[in-house]
């Protein structure tokens, strides 16, 4: 499970080893500021994207802090021969390994994929990478985490090519992360308190689906609140069952 | 994170370990399981290992990576923590069709490692990053068909 992007999410609470997770979402659904997120709340991170940000996405205020933002190292390759060869070598290059590693914008690079075995290629490179930084945190006896996860966020449109690569990129990254816009919230338009409310909903194998509420202020503030299933007329109940179904798993 | 087989394939190559361990030779019983589970790449991976096909390649810095000679004296690049391979058979029989679970080189790739048949090769930092890139130029990935 990845833990980063629960933790992100503002579910707390060690899981067993982490899945290669893809945040999979409409534009403007808020899969930057959940990557971003994720980098800031862990140790070292590594972001890697096409090209900079404009402005740090769903920051809220005071988190943006510089401490936080040191722990993240930005690397944009402009292109996919740019990030292969950058995956390939980051043994060399990098100082020490990231505990996170954090792609934005994968549609981008899959663009450039000539079929589904360049597309698996990318995927499998990325798995292979934050597997090399895993053996290299587990080598390392103070290090402060104990493997490297992996998140990558992809725009899906549902009419672009790039999502026939789904089925091969879901080979890769077990646990998927599907961010819909919520209607249920925009009918109650009082409650919402910002211009757009989306959900997020984390499937993965081996444990119960989880989601949650993301909502965009309209400053481009993001706030998470957790979304509680099943015995709606006792949430506190319900979100005990929930966490004890999950710990049988 | 290691590569993951489904389980009943992961528990018919540690018994394959095991009883190699034992009697330095893979008993019948797990050679049919074998074909009944991988299918017609287990006669050929089968071959690969004989062959001793498999080797493992290190960088000082701990990356590693899989190359296997393919019959057609070909070399194949397979990665260590995730099924891939670069031969055509996994991109047509493994990632279109899901025929099957695995190419031949992947299966070769475990079975080396199960019977201690694999080389291994030490190459520098910079070696092993263009050998798990090497492949573009077989694939002519990123150029204009
Ligand atoms: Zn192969």
């Amino acid at each position: 499970m990845s833990a980063a992007l629960q933790g992100a999410l503002g579910a707390a609470g060690p899981g067993p080893a982490p899945t290669p997770t893809l945040v999979l979402g409409p534009a403007r659904s808020g899969r930057s500021a959940l990557l971003f997120r994720a980098a800031l709340g862990g140790p070292r991170a590594l972001f890697l994207a096409p090209r900079a940000l404009q402005r740090l996405p769903g920051a809220r205020r005071g988190e943006s802090d510089p401490r936080g933002l040191q722990r993240i190292q930005f690397l944009y390759p402009p292109s996919l021969r740019e990030l292969l060869r950058l995956l390939a070598s980051l043994h060399q290059s990098l100082p020490g390994p990231p505990a996170l590693l954090l792609l934005d914008g994968l549609e981008q690079y899959l663009a450039g994929c000539p079929g589904p075995q360049a597309a698996a290629r990318l995927a499998a490179l990325l798995v292979d990478t934050a597997s090399y930084f895993t053996g290299r945190l587990g080598a390392d006896p103070q290090g402060s985490a104990p493997c490297c996860q992996l998140i990558a966020s992809m725009r899906v449109s549902g009419e672009t090519e790039v999502e026939d690569h789904l089925c091969i990129l879901q080979r890769y990254f077990p646990a998927q992360c599907w961010l819909c816009l919520d209607s249920a919230a925009a009918l109650g338009q009082e409650d919402c308190g910002g211009d757009r409310m989306f959900r997020a909903r984390l499937s993965q194998p081996g444990a119960a689906d989880q989601e949650w509420r993301l909502g965009f202020g309209l400053d481009g503030e993001m706030s998470v609140s957790p979304v509680l299933w099943g015995r709606a007329e006792d949430p506190g109940a319900a979100s005990d069952t929930d966490r004890a179904a999950g710990a049988e798993k | 994170m290691e590569a993951t087989l489904p389980a009943v394939a992961e528990e018919l190559l540690k018994e394959i370990k095991k009883a190699f361990q034992e009697t330095s030779h893979v008993p019948d019983d797990l050679l049919l399981a074998l074909k009944f589970v991988f299918g017609s790449s287990a006669v050929a991976a089968l071959d690969l290992v004989d062959q001793h096909s498999v080797t493992r390649i290190v960088s000082p810095r701990g990356r590693a990576v899989y190359q296997v000679l393919g019959s057609s004296g070909k070399l194949y690049t397979c990665y260590t923590s995730c099924h891939f391979c670069t031969c055509p058979a996994f991109a047509f029989s493994v990632l279109r069709k899901h025929d099957s679970l695995v190419c031949k080189h992947i299966l070769a790739m475990y079975l080396s490692q199960a019977t201690g048949a694999c080389q291994e090769l030490s190459v520098s930092d910079q070696q092993l990053a263009s050998i798990l890139l090497a492949e573009e130029k077989e694939e002519g990935l990123g150029t204009v068909r």
